[in-house]
């Protein structure tokens, strides 16, 4: 009997290549029932003759693939020069490689766009050995369009006119028509070097009926070389007649360039020497607590923490610090910790820290000094159980801030650059420029903050799409507002944050908000310190702003209606626990509409965050225009994450396949919730392990 | 075609390249030494500034010192001790404010801190008490340490520890009689020999000993 070299794969049947249309897969045209590294993020350009495509996949977990593509074709139709789209994909594994068994997965491309690119297929891959893997599926639509072998139903054929407003779910369509079979197999020539071959099922005859495809052969190479980690290029042929290149690039968060980072030692824990927690002399000496003010001060200075307030008794001490720079709470506390270890009296056993943040009290943690002495060499989980977080309101008396704290002026000077995407006219344009901003603390929980800014370059002005809005006109004008030479107000605003009641936070935001509106915004965050549950409410008043964004507003009243003066929304947030945070948004938005807002993010605990949101309103598809509802991907990647040293700067980037004035918001700095939430247990929790870095 | 990436390099660029009175801000300096520091050399260190530093450390300090030597960037560091908790020991770099830092238990090598990798904490009773008392035998060796997710991960190591030959060591400037100890360990990854050279009065006066995925072995010798 002879033995089969089959086994499954050792890495999960996972692939670092990604396909012609950017998700993971070693073929071309053709998917594969391959994953990428769970949690991987990575953008790939493909070009062939006058066919371009730009994706961002995500590996949203082990077996599930989201995909978002800007595709430009040249002549597709004689109404554009170029015709653009953007499309969303999904696949989703079934069932996992065994021994014997393939790996098979199930997609959807194109599923929610214009459906210019919509397919269908179920896909099997079987590794044999560890360097061949062969494929076979069966695709409807485009992927059903070459030597089909049967049908299941009817299927719209796409035409331009039946396009309409794009973004509608055509899932009547989803594996009707022609179906037919496909395969191909991958070859790992070299650690570096992958070779491919497809039996491809996509005809291409809508391209094909204008002329700008004509390969006869269905059958396409692909060689794929690994230049590092992070980068992959592939050179392609379509059927021997098409030539192409293609590029990857990916980041997975999970894989810091530094784990644990490169920042500085903490202190050590300093010992209190046995029987010297009994003194208590130190509380007849009245200079003793100025004394001890200064020495933790500068202790805390070292580690780049202000102290907010303090106040020592003879076996306690509660310490208010103001944290900037540390990312992960944990190394906020611990470090504090370390300090207050190596500078208060000995007879100082309980430890108390409150995170102070906007002037207002987070949560305050305490520890046993025992325990800090006790655990330094310990898990960090065993710390984690010594520590306790409490709503700061449950201490009758927390220390008054320091008279140094109240007034201070925070300022930064930074280079900008803001950009608009998909514009038919020039697919990226963008400004830059330099940013002068401002807080000024004036006392607690009140800071007026401010922030001008001018351009130096750009062409986000130029945006050539047609407003063409049915509903009043609340972001549609973006290019009459970036078309500005001279220096702007991006906001100016003076906000009080307060708490109302234990477990209860409030903001009161008053000026000009934000670059198209001004006015005021209130809000109100129901959010216990352990609980990953938090509700909501914010109401706003705007005025739409002048278009040179001075100090002016215009009138509320635009060509195609008025925009009103309130909005607002009740808001759920959740965080699952497993890594995934959602967010439920219901009111009512900026053009009047009412409606709902659904946020999914996967969140890492080093601070990367990578989601979707869609938000759908009374306003018809037909109303809202291209698209049919506003939607979007967002990515927040922490900067700490790129360079190995702890900082709270971040990166965050909005993609939406288009800004219409259907489903928006006012934006308001300091929200509550992103605000409160960094200072809770559950997200403390998340990199408890830097609790000792 | 390549924008959007440059476009994510260009902004990162941006975004950090701020200014500000606020010193937990980076600024553009900060991030340039960022990201080389990250990706620096590390020069292998000389042997006579290392002796140097050793002679002067013996002469001019009082208290425990110790050498660390790592084999993957080829430094050699000479330590003196800043703190202890119980049994563990701080050290950091003599003559230097370079503000790293190791602890040790009994003379293996428990943590590190601004290394980058660190070894965050171990768990060594089991291994340390066989060797200390010369014996043969199993124990358990845990080490953790962040990913890059900020999570701690545990590599945990079956390890068979075998009385070696007796020998006389150099240490400092002492001439030491000591047994020599191999610990063999097996973690689901990993497969690692710690070696260490123990006085006749129990003390572990050399190991060399596996730090990390990223260091590979260390060599930390006890000189006083």
């Amino acid at each position: 009997m002879g033995i089969l070299p089959v086994s499954a794969s050792a890495d999960g049947l996972t692939t670092g290549q990604k396909n012609l249309y950017g998700t993971p897969g070693g073929l071309l045209d053709m998917p594969t029932a391959e994953m990428a590294p769970d949690g991987e993020i990575a953008t790939t350009l493909s070009y062939f003759d006058g066919f371009s495509k730009t994706t961002l996949t995500f590996q949203i977990l082990p077996r599930l693939t989201g995909s978002f593509r800007y595709s430009a074709t040249d002549n597709l139709s004689t109404s554009f020069k170029t015709f653009y789209d953007r499309s969303f994909d999904l696949k989703f594994r079934l069932l996992d490689e065994g021994p014997v068994r393939p790996a098979v997965a199930i997609g959807l491309r194109d599923f929610i766009g214009t459906g210019v690119l919509a397919g269908e297929y179920v896909v099997a891959t079987k590794s044999i050995g560890d360097k061949l893997r062969l494929t076979g599926g069966v695709g409807w639509g485009r992927l059903g369009s070459n030597n089909s072998i049967g049908s299941t139903g009817n299927r719209d054929p796409f035409s331009f006119a039946a396009v309409g407003n794009g973004g509608t779910f055509s899932a009547d369509d989803w594996f009707r028509g022609d179906f037919a079979v496909f395969g191909g197999a991958s070859y790992d020539a070299t650690d570096r070097l992958s070779l491919a071959v497809e039996y491809s099922s996509d005809d291409y005859d809508l391209e094909r009926a204008v002329g700008i495809y004509d390969t006869d052969l269905p059958i396409n190479f692909a060689a794929s070389y690994k230049i590092n980690d992070n980068i992959r290029a592939r050179a392609f042929t379509l059927g021997g007649e098409e030539f192409g290149l293609s590029v990857t690039i990916a980041f997975n968060p999970k894989n810091a360039p530094s784990p644990g980072g490169i920042e500085e030692a903490p202190l050590p824990v300093g010992v209190r020497a046995p029987g010297r927690a009994a003194d208590l002399g130190w509380t007849a000496d009245n200079t003793a607590t100025t004394q001890l003010t200064a020495a933790v001060d500068k202790s805390l200075d070292q580690v780049d923490l202000d102290l907010h307030g303090i106040e020592i008794r003879g076996t306690s001490a509660h310490i208010l610090i103001r944290n900037n720079r540390y990312d992960a709470g944990s190394q906020a506390l611990g470090r504090t910790l370390r300090s207050l270890s190596r500078t208060l009296p000995a007879s100082v056993e309980t430890l108390h820290v409150t995170l102070i943040q906007n002037g207002i009290p987070l949560s305050t943690m305490t520890m046993k000094r025992r325990d800090l002495e006790r655990l330094e060499n310990a898990p960090a989980r065993e710390a984690l159980t010594a520590v306790r977080f409490e709503d700061s309101l449950r201490f009758g008396d927390i220390p008054a801030p320091l008279a140094q704290t109240y007034p201070r002026f925070d300022w930064i000077i930074a280079p900008f650059w803001r950009f608009s995407l998909f514009d038919p006219g020039e697919p990226l344009r963008s400004n830059a420029g330099l940013r002068f901003g401002g807080d000024f603390h004036i006392g607690s929980g009140w800071i007026a903050s401010g922030s001008v800014s001018a351009k130096l370059i750009g062409n986000l002005g130029n945006l050539t799409r047609v407003n063409n809005s049915k509903i009043p006109r609340v972001r549609s004008d973006t290019a009459l507002y970036a078309d500005r030479d001279e220096p702007v107000i991006d906001y100016l605003t003076l906000a009080k944050y307060g708490r109302l009641a234990p477990d209860v936070y409030s903001r009161v935001t008053a000026g000009y908000l934000e670059t198209m509106y001004a006015g005021a915004s209130g809000e109100v965050l129901w959010k216990p310190v352990d609980s990953r549950l938090a509700f909501g409410v914010e109401v706003n008043y705007v005025r739409p702003r002048d278009f040179n964004q001075l100090f002016g507003t215009r009138s509320r009243h635009t060509p195609s209606g008025t925009i009103p003066e309130f909005n607002g929304h009740v808001s759920t947030y959740y965080d699952f626990g497993n890594g995934f945070h959602g967010q439920l948004d219901g009111g009512r938005y900026l053009a009047g509409d009412w409606g709902a807002t659904i946020s999914l993010d996967r969140e890492f605990a080093n601070g990367w965050r990578v989601g979707a949101f869609a938000t759908k309103t009374d306003v018809s598809a037909g109303n809202f225009g291209e698209g049919s509802f506003d939607k979007g991907i967002r990515i927040t990647i922490p900067l700490a994450w790129m360079i190995g040293t702890p900082t709270k700067q971040s990166t965050d980037f909005v993609i939406r396949p288009l800004t219409r004035d259907g489903g928006q918001r006012v934006n308001v700095n300091g929200r509550l919730y992103g605000v409160i939430r960094e200072g809770h247990q559950p997200e403390i929790a998340k990199s408890w392990g830097k609790f000792w870095r | 075609m390549f924008r959007k990436t440059s476009i994510i390099a260009l902004l990162a660029a941006l975004a950090l390249s701020a200014c500000s009175n606020n010193k937990s801000d980076l600024d553009s300096l900060e991030l340039v030494k960022g990201i080389f520091s990250q990706q620096r050399k590390i020069q292998p260190s000389d042997p006579q500034v290392v002796a140097r530093s050793l002679t002067k450390a013996m002469a001019n300090s009082e208290g425990p010192l110790a050498l660390l030597h790592l084999k993957r960037t080829q430094t050699t560091t000479v330590l003196r001790e800043i703190e202890t908790n119980g049994a563990y020991r701080t050290w950091a770099a003599y003559g230097s404010s370079d503000r790293r830092s190791l602890t040790t238990k009994g003379g293996i090598i428990t943590a590190t801190r601004g290394l980058g990798f660190d070894l965050m904490s171990s768990d060594v009773n089991g291994v340390l008490a066989l060797i200390t008392r010369r014996q043969n035998g199993t124990a358990k060796l845990v080490q953790r340490y962040l990913n890059g997710e900020n999570i701690i991960y545990e590599i945990v190591a079956d390890c068979t520890v075998i009385r070696g030959p007796e020998q006389t060591t150099k240490v400092g400037n002492q001439t030491r009689h000591t047994t020599e100890m191999t610990a063999r360990c097996i973690a689901p990854d990993h497969e690692f020999t710690n070696t260490y050279l123990v006085s006749g009065n129990g003390q572990i006066v050399q190991a060399q000993q596996w730090l990390s995925p990223y260091y590979g072995h260390a060599l930390i010798q006890r000189l006083r």
